[in-house]
């Protein structure tokens, strides 16, 4: 288990991260999500040792990771895939990394079968394409075995077969009671793959909360009426605080309201229904309204995101 | 999620696994092989060179290790670039930063390194002091005085010159972390330093360049008792080693990766 516990991390004036209290459980991938700048990539190099945090801590299983005598067999990290050595061959690479960890050379050969790269075991890591390079790092994550991983963009520069590789990878880790940690900036690939967002905004924690509650909070969801009375219900329906919007002629969007209290007040209407159904919002639009005050460098938008209240701990 | 995790105890790692890590990672760029390649080809042909003009010049006889010293002044260069790029080789990569992740303590990571480029300076060293050993036996058969001090000086002296002088370049590296710099850097203090002394002639200055790294090369190589012997030639170097080691120490743990 991850625990970050009021972790800071100022460069002079400007602060990436702003006292990060949170805890990262095993058995369950955990997605963390943040415009640029607001403190992810910081954070993950903090918990590795790689940069010091002004205040706080970043522990794994109550140790910091500099404590660790076999990093690699606690955490498996991929931070940045083209941060190897382009003059080595996959295999020297991944050898170098077994060795300063007494890893078993025949896991090196394990994990680039996994991973996809055992052809290629002997080319130089420079002549590798992105995908490739993004293999090699998983390849690097997994060769110690570890109970906590820890991955940067990992889908970054994969095919659409590397990417649902890298999505069945995750969930089978996390499967296997592992605690996985991953940031993305593609919504699609959380919603597909996280049980648990972490998301922050200008180093701060923003919300803490699985998956599902944080869609369920959005203003987004909603409930799609279609009625040959349009009119009338929605007289009904404003009569009761519900927001109604009309999206077609015999169709209405119903925000405010849970899906029984619609039916039941058409009901009492006399109004006849021919659908009744829930819409859910995306992740996206969820995500959206959570950093919408929070985004670091903002480009303008014709139509601003409401900034939503009470946001879990904020 | 393995098991047996608990009942297996974790062994490897520590210091000689940094070490290894760093054995395979120094071997395994062609960088390295050029290097070694490069010092052993430039130091062997400057020695040959210098040991056919006594030859041809009509002196009678010679030592082992009369020409090594010429050889070791310009097969340096090639000891340079290989220390240097041991450690900000991987700076400019990135990959400065898998390695901290895999050995987290900068201290086993500078030491691993520090092992790694001794080892391989000292055998081309002593491999430099063999080569200057059989070009002058070649030339010369019968009339080569072989000495097993001259001898030590050729081999030894030469691995240690060159060793002190990489760790000297891997302390500089780590607190330079570029490669140009580190090279630049001991490349006039090397070159720069000496000449500049000679042309001045200020004492002090003198003084200095007596006591800077390539002051220590006669001494340890030729055996020449000038301006100081083979003993305070070693202390001079460790001192450079020591400084420059310590500061990059000092700045790795300091700065973030």
């Amino acid at each position: 288990m991850i625990t970050f516990h009021g972790l800071t991390k100022r460069y002079g004036d400007r602060i990436a991260v702003d006292g990060l209290t949170c805890e990262i459980a095993s058995g369950r991938v955990t997605g963390v999500l943040g415009p640029n700048g607001a403190g992810k990539s910081t954070t993950m190099r903090m918990l590795l040792g790689l940069d010091a945090p002004s205040a706080g801590r970043a522990l794994i299983d109550g140790r910091p990771y500099a404590a660790l005598r076999h990093p690699l067999r606690e955490v498996g990290a991929l931070l940045d895939a083209r941060a190897v050595h382009p003059g080595l061959t996959a295999r020297a690479h991944l050898l170098a990394l077994a060795r300063g960890n007494g890893i078993a050379a025949r896991r090196v050969e394990e994990v680039l079968e996994t991973v996809g790269l055992a052809r290629v075991a002997r080319r130089r890591v420079g002549t590798f394409s992105l995908g490739m390079s993004q293999r090699l790092g998983i390849a690097g994550a997994l060769l110690g075995d570890p109970r906590v991983l820890v991955l940067d963009e990992p889908v970054n520069g994969l095919d659409p077969d590397g990417v649902r590789w890298i999505r069945r990878l995750m969930r089978s880790l996390a499967g296997e009671g592992r605690a996985v940690l991953v940031s993305s900036h593609l919504m699609s690939e959380m919603q597909e793959t996280a049980d648990h967002l972490i998301v922050l905004g200008r180093g701060r924690l923003i919300a803490d909360a699985p998956l599902g509650e944080i869609i369920a909070r959005s203003t987004g969801n909603s409930v799609r009426v279609r009625t040959p009375r349009a009119a009338e219900l929605v007289t009904a329906l404003t009569g009761a605080g519900m927001q109604v919007r009309w999206t077609a002629p015999e169709e209405l969007r119903v925000t405010g309201a849970p899906i029984e209290r619609i039916g039941l007040l058409a009901h009492e209407a006399g109004v006849p229904l021919h659908e009744l159904s829930p819409r859910t919002a995306s992740l996206e639009h969820a995500y959206l309204e959570l950093t919408a005050s929070s985004v670091a460098y903002a480009a303008p938008t014709p139509d601003t995101v409401p900034a939503a209240e009470a946001w879990g701990r904020s | 999620m393995s098991g047996n995790r608990s009942t297996v105890t974790p062994r490897g790692g520590g210091l000689p696994g940094a070490f290894a890590a760093e054995w395979t990672k120094l071997w395994g760029v062609r960088s390295t092989w050029l290097c070694v390649g490069a010092a052993l080809a430039i130091g062997t042909a400057v020695i040959t060179l210098m040991t056919f003009s006594l030859h041809s010049s009509g002196q009678a006889r010679t030592t082992v290790n009369a020409s090594t010293g010429l050889g070791v002044l310009s097969a340096q260069f090639a000891a340079v670039a290989l220390a240097s790029l041991a450690i900000t080789g991987e700076y400019a990569t990135g990959a400065m930063r898998t390695t901290l992740t895999a050995v987290p303590r900068r201290g086993a990571v500078l030491a691993a390194k520090a092992g790694a480029v001794t080892v391989t300076a000292l055998v081309t060293g002593v491999l430099l002091g063999l080569a200057g050993w059989a070009v002058s036996a070649l030339f010369y058969g019968p009339h080569l005085v072989v000495h097993f001090v001259d001898l030590v000086h050729g081999t030894v002296g030469t691995g240690l010159y060159l060793a002190l002088l990489s760790l000297f370049v891997l302390g500089l590296g780590a607190v330079l972390r570029s490669t140009a710099g580190t090279v630049t850097t001991t490349i006039g203090l090397l070159v720069g330093v000496p000449l500049a002394a000679q042309v001045l002639g200020e004492k002090a200055f003198v003084w200095f360049a007596e006591h800077s790294p390539a002051g220590a090369l006669e001494p340890l190589v030729s055996g020449r008792e000038l301006p100081y012997g083979a003993g305070t030639a070693t202390v001079v170097l460790l001192v450079w080693a020591a400084a420059a080691l310590a500061a990059g120490y000092a700045l790795l743990r300091l700065r973030d990766a």
